[in-house]
């Protein structure tokens, strides 16, 4: 089953305009002086206004509000203020407890157990329990086009141990099944509500901190539940998500229209600080990239991945192209996320075209070849592929670019496989181990030439094994600087661009790591 | 009124031709996050993508005959249900800038051409000029620069239906109906004002004013009652062209009409909804030159009895 494919589409479905967080302290971003959307909100209690409702203006809409049936992972942020997850991945990228109170991999790494919270029910009043869990799981593996279903297949089977203790009997590892159970799979949902009519765009019956009011194609609008388990991450009264349509939409409504934060492009934020809004610093767990099918063109040969690593000028790239945004990388986690290697810099492959060439003609291609790469039809992505085809034309390898469409370039790279390489960002995602799955293993979904080593192989295997982030994060760094060495991917830089602006009286919206909205712990403050 | 049918069948193979001829898979954009082909695959067979076209086209028909419209491919909003939510932002705004510019237009007309060569009819032609020329995108971020931001009287964006209150309503649709409006007040205007004074030069008028009748009557009952036939067809003209106006100004100032709804569906290959939103303002256009006929007969008693 192909796993899912997540920055590429959600990121430019929601305009490119994705969103940021996830890293406290990375490299290369800008204005030291915003807000770090890593924090926890620190709204004082009797600072803000409990009745407020919370406006946040967007460009898009839900396809739906069904957690089973959204298509991309941008668009849950509508379904997160109803349906709460058994888990929680805080801005930091670390696992929390939610509907679940504590877990711990049992039966030798057979199954997975989870002690449930008592103190909870859905909003239509049925009891929130083990029996309602194993519902919810039944229904995202079996339901009729789910879209959780293959973020779900590591769970066998549902067993239930009390009313609120959970057993997941496991075909695979816990820890990706995990950091899964913290998106839309792991919303719960009351079974008592889903069979209704209306559900996909009225849902009700929900476990979050908020009731669906409205939901229009111009507005979604919620209303606060009555005595939430967690009252410290509901302080408003009310949330609103407008679709605001263009850019200057947007942040006309913030500025002038009464909303209280939007997502920003790298050029709106002078003109968002200007208006004296409050720009908040992060990167998305997102990385720009040249992937290559390893069985096409001249890429099944090591040396001649490697020549064009060093071909590319990422420095020159990221002053030139991103105005210092966008920090070069070789490795797929930019800096502050805890699965990022520290042994593999951004200059891991120094720019030395003469290195280039050297390689190419040990390879047996002193003259050059020739490739065509898939690019989406997006200025950002043009431009990135425009400077590398001129790079690549330094040691006189060309490459030929073809534009299309997000979900045509993605289809045409990883579903049909009839391309050498595709300019595209990454995959966001909830662990490391679907990643390295996807990308290194033979097999992955993103990975058509079907590349990998053994090496690389148990490494994924022994890291994906592991539960916690300690463990795993040595193991990560040790697979990535194999993976340097192989050198399968073009990995060019990360954005780090601030990319949400709020108003200074308002705050808390938490973008995670994988460039998801979760507006828990949104405030207003009092007048 | 039976000519009707055969127009709307017409327009909506056409548009159902044109959709096949869009490159891309719908299909694909559906499956989102997952483009594996067993996926893509599922979603071609629930949508019936891989019908032929003349079933789809048929079985499309079927249902818009029975008022059913489908729903869209993206989500599991009807067609109808969303048409029902635009049109009537963007028959409000339609109205709001009709009422506006013919206003505007009837009034600047009907001086301009009672007082022939005055500086109100010089400033008149001019102000038409310029209104005609004047790109309605580049006014509505005028006004929104100078009324909404700047000094914050008007709203940026959004609309309020009736029933928040009839000012809310209004206040909403101001500004994008005066970019809108100004092309329609220059229109109506010229042809005002050139009906207006050719009727002033007519016998009957010089009898009336013989006669004694006040000159608000002989302007308001037999100058512009004449006069404005030419001007009563522009209206209606200008209500279908603000229609597809109304696609940029709707994106100016986010208002959900049908303009955006259209764009947006193409964007993303909703074929459903591209289907319906033609099919709507196709029934608009041709029953507002309904309207635009049965009016002009009404004006020109002369036209019933032929």
């Amino acid at each position: 089953m192909r796993a899912l494919l997540l920055a590429a589409a959600l990121l430019l479905l929601a305009a490119c305009g994705g969103g940021g967080g996830g890293d406290g302290d990375g490299d290369g971003a800008q204005d030291p002086a915003g807000e770090d959307a890593t924090a926890e909100p620190t709204a004082d209690a009797a600072a803000h206004d409990p009745d407020a409702t919370f406006c946040f203006a967007w460009s898009v809409s839900p396809t739906s509000l069904d957690p089973d049936k959204i298509s991309s992972g941008a668009l849950e942020a509508f379904a997160y203020p109803i349906f709460d997850t058994l888990v929680h991945i805080n801005a930091q990228a670390a696992i929390e407890p939610m509907l679940a109170t504590s877990w711990d991999v049992v039966d030798g790494g057979a199954a997975l157990e989870m002690k449930l919270r008592e103190d909870w029910t859905f909003h239509d009043g049925t009891p929130f329990d083990a029996e309602a869990v194993a519902a919810n799981i039944e229904r995202s593996k079996t339901l009729e086009g789910s879209t959780n279903a293959a973020s779900l297949e590591a769970i066998q089977s549902v067993e239930v141990v009390d009313d609120h203790t959970v057993r997941f009997v496991l075909d695979g590892p816990a820890a990706p099944l995990i950091a899964k159970l913290a998106t839309r799979a792991g919303m719960m949902i009351s079974p008592a509500a889903w069979d209704a009519p209306d559900f996909d765009l009225n849902p009700q019956g929900g476990s979050g901190a908020f009731e669906l009011e409205s939901n229009n194609p111009d507005k979604v609008v919620y209303r606060a539940v009555e005595d939430y388990w967690d009252p410290d991450k509901l302080l408003v009264g009310g949330l609103e998500i407008l679709n605001s349509g263009d850019d200057t939409g947007r942040m006309n409504a913030v500025t002038r229209g009464g909303c209280h934060q939007t997502h920003l492009r790298v050029e709106q934020i002078p003109q968002a600080e200007a208006e004296g809004l409050v720009v908040l610093d992060g990167s998305p767990i997102r990385t720009y990239n040249l992937y290559l099918n390893t069985a096409m063109s001249e890429f099944d040969d090591n040396r001649v991945r490697l020549a064009l690593n060093h071909a590319v000028n990422r420095d020159e790239i990221n002053e030139g192209l991103f105005d210092g945004y966008c920090p070069p990388i070789t490795q797929p986690f930019p800096p502050g996320y805890w699965a990022h290697a520290e042994n593999v810099p951004g200059d891991y492959y120094e720019y030395d075209p003469d290195k280039a060439r050297s390689l190419l003609a040990e390879a047996g291609l002193a003259d050059g070849f020739e490739f065509e790469a898939v690019v989406f039809a997006l200025d950002t992505y043009v431009d990135l592929a425009t400077a590398m085809q001129a790079q690549f034309a330094d040691i006189g390898v060309t490459m030929n670019i073809r534009q299309l469409p997000v979900g045509e370039a993605i289809a045409a790279f990883v579903v049909d496989r009839n391309v050498a390489a595709g300019v595209m960002a990454s995959q966001d995602v909830s662990d490391p181990a679907v990643l390295a799955r996807d990308f290194y293993t033979e097999g992955g979904s993103w990975n058509p030439g079907d590349f990998s080593t053994p090496e690389i192989t148990a490494l994924h295997e022994e890291a994906m094994a592991k539960l916690e982030q300690s463990e795993r994060a040595p193991l990560y760094a040790e697979l990535w600087e194999r993976i340097a060495e192989e050198a399968p991917v073009v990995h060019v830089c990360y954005p780090s661009a601030p990319s949400e602006g709020h108003v200074p009286t308002s705050g808390g919206v938490q973008v995670w790591a994988a460039g998801v909205r979760q507006f828990r712990g949104v405030y207003v403050m009092a007048e | 009124m039976l000519g009707l049918v055969p127009l709307i069948l017409l327009v909506s193979m056409l548009v159902f031709g044109l959709l096949m001829l869009v490159p891309g898979d719908p299909a694909v954009t559906l499956a989102g996050d997952d483009p594996s082909p067993e996926r893509i695959a599922q979603i071609r067979a629930q949508l019936r993508l891989d019908d032929p076209v003349a079933v789809r086209y048929l079985r499309w028909l079927r249902g818009a005959a029975t008022g059913d419209l489908g729903t869209s491919m993206l989500s599991s909003r009807t067609v109808a249900s969303a048409l029902a939510f635009a049109l009537p932002v963007t028959a409000s705004l339609a109205v709001v800038a009709l009422a506006i510019g013919s206003l505007v237009g009837l009034t600047l007309g009907t001086v301009a051409g009672v007082r022939r060569g005055s500086l109100v009819d010089r400033l008149t032609t001019i102000g038409s000029s310029i209104g005609i020329a004047v790109p309605h995108f580049w006014l509505a971020l005028v006004l929104l620069i100078v009324f909404a931001i700047d000094r914050r009287w008007l709203p940026v964006g959004g609309y309020a239906p009736l029933s928040e209150g009839v000012w809310e309503w209004l206040r909403h649709l101001l500004l994008p109906a005066c970019a809108l409006a100004a092309s329609v007040a220059a229109e109506v205007a010229r042809q005002t004002r050139a009906g207006v004074a050719t009727v002033m030069e007519q016998d009957y008028i010089r009898t009336a004013v013989a006669k004694g009748l006040p000159r608000r009557l002989v302007i308001g009952k037999h100058a512009l009652k004449n006069g404005a036939v030419p001007a009563v067809t522009v209206i209606g003209l200008q209500f279908n062209r603000l229609f597809s106006s109304a696609v940029v100004v709707e994106q100016v100032f986010g208002l959900p009409g049908i303009g955006r709804l259209a764009v947006e569906s193409v964007f993303l290959r909703d074929l459903s909804m591209i289907q319906g939103v033609t099919l709507v303002t196709a029934l608009v256009v041709i029953v507002t030159n309904l309207v635009v006929d049965l009016t002009y007969r009404y004006l020109n008693p002369k036209l019933q009895q032929a």
